[in-house]
């Protein structure tokens, strides 16, 4: 007696992949068709599935325990030998204790288990699973499912257990709610319900998610700014003020319009440098700081390749410093670093202020095409010679990494933070041989020069090169290896360096991968890209935090398409036409740079917005000074942990705390808004404080107004005014967590992040509208981003005045629920 | 049939700890890998023992499993593959053509079906007469449906190898078969000029 296992379906004899392997060939062909559709039919004993799961699972009983604890139980291989009489007494009683197992149990159903039961820090991606004690009725479940906020999800099962699978991931740093009333949860047969409602209640975690979990209907599409005339051969460094950095950037004006910055040559220092002018403390002609509208450059006037500011709006460019083959910013943001040929194989490396001014020469001899990196706020790693240095900003420099040396034409980056370094393929005999000092930088073109500083090195390496076959990343101070198996081009680091990703082209089909930088235990994670074999994928470029990366992906000979995917679940979130070279992400990763190249050889640095980034509850607001918002996140924080040490410390001394501490604990917070008053330089946030929902009560909230000032110019913000609302019940319907603005050249656009899935139809303009100084209504376009649960607004034209926006009851989630409240607030236009 | 790969990484993770979890990838990856193994094997008793070995071993490696952004059957796959060379390497020589397909012919059919599954089963004893890497790709593929690349990744190979084997695989099915020689009588026919393909869907 045996069943069988059901048959494939009948359509599936021909084979697209068969097809094309055996097209010269019919008669291959119809044979693997015929092969395919007379392929044996499994015949399986009745029980024998069961019987397998009966034993795998007492086994498991013991093999899942921690390692070590029970080695001795595990089975042995003659237990596995079973068979005949002694497998089919012992399977007729496992079929029976299975049997009066269940057949003894509790007639009602009871919640077995969930895997996010109570957790308030459950990471956005997950699934929620439901276990039930035995069999449902699904359509039942599935229909009187309910989850707050309103949330769009799949329901699929796996035995008893419901896994639900939220389309566009869960919000992040929101309280949840899963309720399936008891009647709904019934027996197969009808005959018996839940014990109880199942009512599960959890939150998930403030990090920032990295996207939905499935891919989004349509998908949004980058909508690059221009922002100035570059050569292609430049890189792109975003600044601390979100403005872009161009090594070789070209401005029409002259550079000796403006005054010359005072600069400085440590280089003079050096024992093993000419003794040649200039020397340390005097003037040195490096290029002014001058700056320039974009729009009056001049086609005829001569175009010089420069280090150049370019404004984050696209309205011009200002001029930090003579074109260079690379450049960082310091951790803090406050100093600037680049590199400048001086011969035909060496380079200065420059240090200045952030705006180009007071700029050193701090060495002479580092390699053309060498990367930088800052290792500390006052070191800087480079190559010369081929071999990796420190320097500081007196100018001492000495060799790091041990023996390594990178040889010319090799293929090198450093990590952000200078203390990992990436070392490709050992250049080919004849390539080495032929890789004479070109006197121009060569970065590779599929680089991506930051957040990590990477190049071709061409520098005049002495020491015999690494002789490896594949490309690396060496630990500076340790010397420990990783390799980047199957690396064609070169790799992205996130922002801190902690995570790496490359192309694996070692297969027919180029993998994008990933792993974390020093870990050479693991295996590398595929992130899913839509590529075949005979695809490229390259151009990659991480984002500060390693959740999203951005590559071009060439399909079929056609021209490359830019891409931007989240790590954790390779959903794509935005797409754009390339290509695009030397991409670098924004350090809130919610803006990339890249260059475009023209067929005429012109290319130009464009900017664009990743649509729905940074519109997670997060503090965000652009004209808010980025240290109001590190203290308000510190101050928030310190609330939520009741730490009055942190919250004085942050505080204006005549500040009382009381009102600010709440009687119970506080689950979680975020910043709804925050704006700068321009007048007085005070910032004003709304925060909301929330309780998670637990058995016995549901979510609330209480909302807070924390004033920021600095006690005079220079000086560090304090919170000098806290205003907090007694807690009351979180009420039903979607609620607004985030609101920011923005000025894209005369349009200002608003966006308004939701906890809830809204139902698309209702977000009109008549839901939302904005209103001038005068009460007039604003001409408005609104969208809504599905995958963010985002409201974009955008006002043409809009008036720099104060806007009022308003949102209506009109707007409503998937379930049909309303704006609890009417909302309004205040905006500067 | 494929686990959305979020949830499958998590359900595994639990299954390194948690027996029922490690039920749930058994009730999944069940049919699937005892389906291969029987298209390799052929015969019920030995693949219901390699089935079984299979899951064991699994059971007890879980710990050491990582995902390499393949799914988690691919895992299984790989173990099964070695646990049906074992299979081999102990039970029995290498399958003999001649003497598979002598069965077959010695065992007059009864009636239609029955001579179909017989010329299904003298067509896959060729199969089985193929070198044990051909013999995997060309049973991953005609009998398991999987892609290239996914037979890949659990022989280790390049697409490209792959292609390689399943094309010489399929070479030497036909020169074991005869259809290549003058006259010789086609062992096979399309499922269009049978209708029902033969074990599947006519029962």
């Amino acid at each position: 007696m045996s069943d069988r296992i059901p048959p494939a379906p009948m359509d599936r004899w021909d084979d697209p992949e068969l097809a094309a392997l055996f097209a010269g060939d019919p008669e291959l062909y119809e044979l693997s068709r015929s092969l395919r559709a007379s392929r044996p039919e499994p015949a399986v004993g009745r029980h024998f599935e069961p019987y397998l799961r009966a034993r795998l699972m007492d086994a498991a009983a013991h093999e899942l325990r921690p390692r070590g604890l029970s080695r001795w139980l595990r089975p042995r291989p003659g237990l596995l030998a079973g068979g005949g009489a002694a497998l089919g007494v012992a399977m007729i009683a496992a079929v029976v204790v299975a049997t009066v197992a269940h057949q003894s149990g509790d007639s009602k159903i009871d919640l077995v288990s969930t895997n996010v039961a109570e957790n308030h820090q459950v990471n956005p991606d997950d699934v929620i699973t439901v276990s039930f004690s035995q069999a449902v009725d699904h359509g039942s479940v599935e229909h009187n499912l309910q989850i707050r906020p309103a949330t769009t999800v799949q329901t699929r099962w796996a035995g008893n257990t419901l896994v639900i699978t939220p389309v566009h991931h869960l919000a992040a740093n929101t309280p949840y709610t899963v309720t399936i009333p008891h009647d709904a949860v019934r027996s197969q047969s009808g005959g018996q319900v839940a014990r109880a409602d199942i009512h599960i209640t959890f939150g998930t975690r403030s990090t920032p998610s990295p996207g939905p979990t499935q891919q989004p209907v349509v998908t949004p599409t980058l909508s690059p700014l221009p922002l100035g005339p570059v050569t292609p051969d430049t890189q792109l460094v975003f600044g601390p003020d979100g403005a872009v950095l161009a090594t070789r950037g070209l401005a029409t004006a002259s550079p000796s319009a403006s005054p010359s910055p005072t600069a400085t040559d440590t280089a003079g220092l050096l024992p093993s440098l000419p003794a040649t002018p200039p020397l340390r403390g005097l003037p040195l002609p490096v290029p002014a700081v001058s700056s320039t509208p974009s729009s009056s450059a001049s086609p005829s006037a001569p175009a010089t390749p420069h280090l150049l500011h370019l404004a984050a709006d696209g309205s011009g460019s200002t001029t930090l410093g003579p074109a260079s083959s690379a450049a960082a910013f310091s951790p803090s943001g406050a100093s600037l670093s680049y590199l400048v040929r001086r011969t035909s194989t060496q380079a200065d490396l420059w240090v200045a202020s952030a705006d180009g001014s007071h700029a050193v020469r701090l060495v002479r001899n580092a390699d053309i095409g060498s990367p930088l990196a800052w290792s500390a706020e006052d070191s800087v790693v480079y190559l010369s010679g081929g071999q990796v240095t420190s320097v500081d900003l007196q100018g001492r420099s000495r060799p790091v990494g041990g023996s390594l040396r990178v040889a010319p034409g090799q293929d090198v980056a450093f990590a952000p933070g200078g203390q990992v370094v990436y070392v490709g393929p050992a250049p080919s005999t004849a390539g080495r041989g032929s890789a004479s000092p070109s006197g121009s930088a060569t970065p590779s073109p599929s680089a991506s020069p930051s957040p990590s500083a990477s190049a071709s090195a061409t520098g005049s390496a002495s020491a015999s090169p690494a002789a490896d076959s594949t490309g690396r990343l060496v630990v500076l101070a340790s010397g420990a290896t990783q390799p980047l198996r199957g690396i064609t081009g070169m790799p992205a680091f996130s922002g801190d360096g902690a995570r790496v990703a490359w192309v694996d082209a070692g297969g027919s089909t180029p993998l994008l991968v990933w792993t974390s930088t020093g870990d050479t235990t693991g295996t590398p994670t595929v992130i899913s890209t839509p590529a075949v074999a005979g695809d490229a994928i390259s151009t990659l470029a991480l984002s500060g935090d390693g959740s999203r990366v951005l590559f071009t992906l060439a399909h079929n000979g056609a021209a490359a398409a830019v891409r931007v995917v989240t790590v954790a679940s390779s959903v794509t979130v935005a797409l754009g036409d390339g290509p695009v070279s030397a991409p670098v992400f924004s350090a809130r990763g919610d803006r990339v740079a890249f260059v475009r190249s023209a067929a005429d050889g012109t290319a130009q640095a464009d900017v664009a917005t990743i649509p729905g980034a940074g519109a997670s509850a997060t503090p965000a607001a652009d004209a808010v000074p980025t240290d109001a918002t590190g203290v308000l996140e510190r101050f928030v924080g310190a609330q939520l942990l009741r730490d009055t040490g942190t919250m004085h410390s942050l505080a204006a001394a005549a500040l009382s705390l009381a009102p600010s501490l709440t009687a119970e604990p506080v689950t979680r917070s975020y910043v709804i808004k925050s704006t700068l008053d321009a007048a007085s330089g005070a910032v004003t946030a709304q925060v909301r404080l929330v309780r998670d929902a637990s058995q016995t009560q549901g979510v609330s909230y209480a909302d807070e107004v924390i004033t920021l000032a600095r006690d005079a110019a220079g000086q560090p913000f304090q919170v000098t005014a806290v205003s907090l609302d007694g807690f009351r019940v979180e009420p039903v319907g979607p609620q607004i967590v985030h609101v920011t603005s923005e000025r894209q050249q005369s349009t200002l656009v608003l966006r308004l992040a939701f906890d809830s899935d809204l139902d698309p139809a209702s977000v009109t303009a008549a839901a939302i509208t904005v209103a001038g100084a005068h009460g007039a209504a604003l001409p408005i376009q609104v969208n809504y981003e599905v995958e963010s649960r985002t409201v974009v607004v955008r006002i043409a034209d809009a008036p720099a005045d104060a806007l009022t926006l308003a949102v209506s009851g009109a707007l409503h989630d998937i379930a049909g629920q309303p704006l609890p409240a009417a909302y309004s607030t205040t905006l500067q236009g | 049939m494929t686990l959305p790969r979020v949830y499958e990484d998590q359900l595994v993770e639990r299954a390194k700890v948690d027996a029922d979890a490690f039920g749930e990838l058994y009730d999944h990856y069940f049919g699937q890998i005892y389906r291969f193994v029987y298209s390799r094997l052929r015969e019920q008793d030995a693949a219901e023992d390699v089935t079984s070995e299979v899951f064991f071993k699994a059971l007890r490696a879980i710990h050491r499993y990582k995902p390499a952004g393949h799914p988690f059957s691919a895992w299984l796959y790989q173990i099964s593959v070695n646990a049906i060379a074992d299979h081999y390497r102990s039970k029995r020589p290498e399958s003999d053509l001649d003497a598979a397909t002598g069965i077959a012919d010695k065992q007059a059919p009864l009636d239609e079906h029955v001579a179909r599954r017989d010329e299904a089963a003298r067509v896959w004893a060729a199969i089985d007469s193929l070198p044990a890497q051909q013999r995997t790709a060309m049973t991953l593929k005609l009998g398991e449906d999987m892609k290239l690349a996914a037979i890949g990744e659990i022989m280790g190979k390049s697409e490209g190898a792959v292609k390689l084997l399943v094309h010489r695989g399929m070479i030497g099915v036909r020169e074991r078969l005869g259809i290549d020689r003058p006259g010789a009588p086609d062992p096979t026919a399309t499922p269009g000029s049978r209708g029902a393909p033969p074990g599947r869907g006519g029962r």
